[in-house]
């Protein structure tokens, strides 16, 4: 089930599973010297920045044609991913940029579901971890 | 040049938390101005002339490589460090090859980034700023560095620079640590047929073997552990212009051989390489070590060093051109005046002057002049009067030298003798206490190894010529017990 609007919005998928095990967030913490309010304000952009670009990728998933634009919008993306060692969306949205770059159409197409769901369980544990702000 | 505002960094990347993360890394060593776009970004540089840029190499409204070649025709000295997310992709290979500065991969890792950055900056102001050489009093009318001095071992230097600045030779530019010798390499950069031409510097003294050579040469993915992408060195990058290498002396035997082959043939591969890559690069070396003595203990081939100091400029200590101190007292004084906001302040007593000329500057001029932008900021009248003097200035006649380390018993010793730098106003205290501290080391080493100083350099992971370098500076006795005199 996609969660993205195709206005830029985005429906958040809560209520999370309380029990659901936490991403592992410890490599990027060790980048950031461990400042976990860094972590977590940067967090805090991912989850403002990344649907809109989620749902402008849908779009262009929904009129075809256009590679290159969907080539940015993916490889923009991919940049806010990487921050949070997500090696599968990552890896998605590489092929993603690949296929559009090489103009082959039929895995475009195909990347469109894992990817919406891979950056969809992305979003919920980059939620968890701003949601556990206070909690310690 | 002397750091007397943070330096500008400026970051042109449409991903906010890059700016975050940037904000909140440098925000101690820079200030640090943002642009989500090209155009942006390329006002940035024109109003605010940063000291580094950071560069996404895919922006909104144009490619992160055009806007690079237009900052640079703002600015062919600004180092531009990029920022991809394909740190391997041609495109990085690209950017290096048309002069970026570095670049690296998301996701960033803040001590790295300030490390590159920390560099970036060294690098802007070791290769900008323009050199001026006045051999009078007038002082400098621009915003440039100055080399001061009438003394007949500082026109020679003049001398020197004016006749092979234009000469596609190599330099060896030799002097103690503080006398200028990044100065005389600018200007023979700038007074030079490729001054328009990449300028880069490189310590040599900073980089372990391995990442000197990498750093140099380049490397290919898979080169070694950790090469995870193919790297452009500073022989290519700086492909037609001039290469600074400092702290020559402290190359290792195996960098040594490259850079030797490198002057010999203009060829040079990249660690783990097999292409034959071929550079045009005017070298500058800079030493204050003693490369003969080094040649004969087998530590620095003879045959480099022959390339190497076809043309020597040997830049004097302080102590032996007294007669320049005046000048600089008035150069750095009118620069302090300026950059510290004391219009008021009228000059130096002739007390407080006759005591800076009679002190030895064991630091050269850059002690000087950091002896009078303190004098500078301690002074609240029209003069600089003695009592705004580092201790050890103002009790010359008693202690002439800078302060002896005692023995480092305790470590409330290196406590008592941060407070007594503190008590005397010193202006060196980081070069102090680094000195007693190593002085103490090498003493401890040498007890434990009874004098063998390959030992103690194998312990220390230092070269035997630079122990023998610090035995002798320090003056360490070595007998039965090592101690310092």
């Amino acid at each position: 089930m996609s969660t993205f609007m195709t206005d830029g919005s985005y429906m958040s998928p809560t209520p999370y599973p309380p029990n659901s095990a936490v991403a592992n967030f410890s490599g990027a913490l060790e980048r950031l010297d461990g400042d976990v309010e860094l972590l977590r304000e940067m967090a805090q952009y991912f989850l403002a920045d990344a649907p809109p670009l989620i749902a402008q990728l849908n779009a262009q998933w929904d009129r075809g044609g256009d590679w290159e634009e969907m080539s940015f919008t993916a490889h923009k993306l991919k940049g806010l991913v990487v921050t949070f060692d997500d090696s599968r969306a990552g890896q998605l949205l590489q092929d993603l940029v690949d296929a559009t770059r090489a103009g082959d159409e039929a895995t475009i197409r195909e990347l469109r579901p894992e990817t919406n769901a891979a950056m969809t369980e992305l979003l919920r544990s980059v939620h968890r971890l701003v949601d556990t702000r206070g909690r310690g | 040049m002397e750091h007397t505002q943070l330096a500008k960094i400026l970051v042109v990347d449409d991903d906010r938390s890059v700016h975050l993360l940037v904000q909140k890394s440098l925000a101690d060593i820079a200030e640090v101005l943002s642009a989500t776009t090209a155009q942006e970004g390329l006002r940035l540089v024109a109003e605010k002339s940063p000291d580094v840029v950071l560069l996404d190499i895919q922006l909104p409204d144009t490619n992160g490589l055009a806007l690079f070649c237009q900052i640079h025709e703002l600015d062919n000295r600004l180092p531009v460090i990029f920022i991809t997310v394909d740190a391997g992709s041609e495109t990085a290979i690209e950017a290096m090859q048309l002069g970026a500065y570095d670049y690296v991969g998301k996701p960033l890792r803040v001590q790295a980034l300030v490390e590159l950055v920390n560099r970036a900056i060294t690098t802007r102001r070791m290769v900008s700023t323009p050199v001026a050489i006045a051999a009078d009093e007038t002082g400098p009318s621009s915003k440039g560095e100055l080399f001061v001095g009438r003394s007949p071992q500082m026109l020679e230097v003049f001398k020197a620079i004016g006749r092979v600045a234009k000469q596609n030779v190599t330099v060896l530019v030799r002097g103690e640590s503080g006398t200028g010798k990044e100065l005389v390499a600018r200007a023979l950069v700038q007074y030079g047929d490729r001054s328009d031409a990449p300028f880069l510097a490189v310590n040599c003294a900073a980089l372990p073997e391995n990442l000197l050579e990498s750093e140099l040469f380049g490397h290919e993915k898979g080169a070694f552990t950790g090469a995870e992408n193919r790297r452009i060195g500073k022989f290519e990058q700086c492909n037609g212009g001039t290469l600074l290498l400092d702290e020559i002396g402290d190359m290792s035997p195996t960098v040594q051989a490259k850079v030797l082959r490198v002057l010999q043939e203009q060829h040079f591969e990249r660690v783990g390489g097999t292409k034959l890559l071929k550079t045009d690069v005017r070298l500058i070396t800079a030493t204050n070590r003693d490369l003969e003595t080094m040649v004969e203990e087998g530590e620095f081939r003879e045959d480099l060093l022959y390339r190497l100091n076809g043309v020597t400029i040997n830049l004097p200590p302080l102590r032996d051109r007294v007669g320049d101190i005046p000048d600089l007292l008035h150069y750095f004084l009118k620069r302090a005046k300026i950059d510290l906001k004391k219009p008021e302040l009228e000059g130096i007593s002739a007390e407080a002057t006759e005591l800076l000329c009679a002190f030895d500057w064991p630091g050269n001029v850059r002690q000087l002049q950091a002896v009078i932008r303190r004098a500078t900021l301690n002074t609240t009248g029209p003069a600089i009067l003695p009592e705004a003097l580092p201790e050890e200035i103002q009790h010359l006649e008693k202690k002439p030298k800078a302060p002896k380390t005692p023995e480092l018993d305790h470590e409330s010793d290196l406590s008592r003798f941060i407070d007594e730098r503190f008590r005397s106003g010193s202006t060196n205290m980081y070069a102090e206490t680094i000195e007693y501290v190593e002085r103490y080391l090498l003493s401890r080493v040498l007890g434990e190894t009874e004098g063998n100083q390959s030992q103690a350099a194998e312990i220390l992971g230092i070269t035997r010529g630079k122990i023998r370098d610090r035995i002798a500076a320090y003056d360490i006795q070595i007998d039965r017990k090592v101690s310092l005199s």
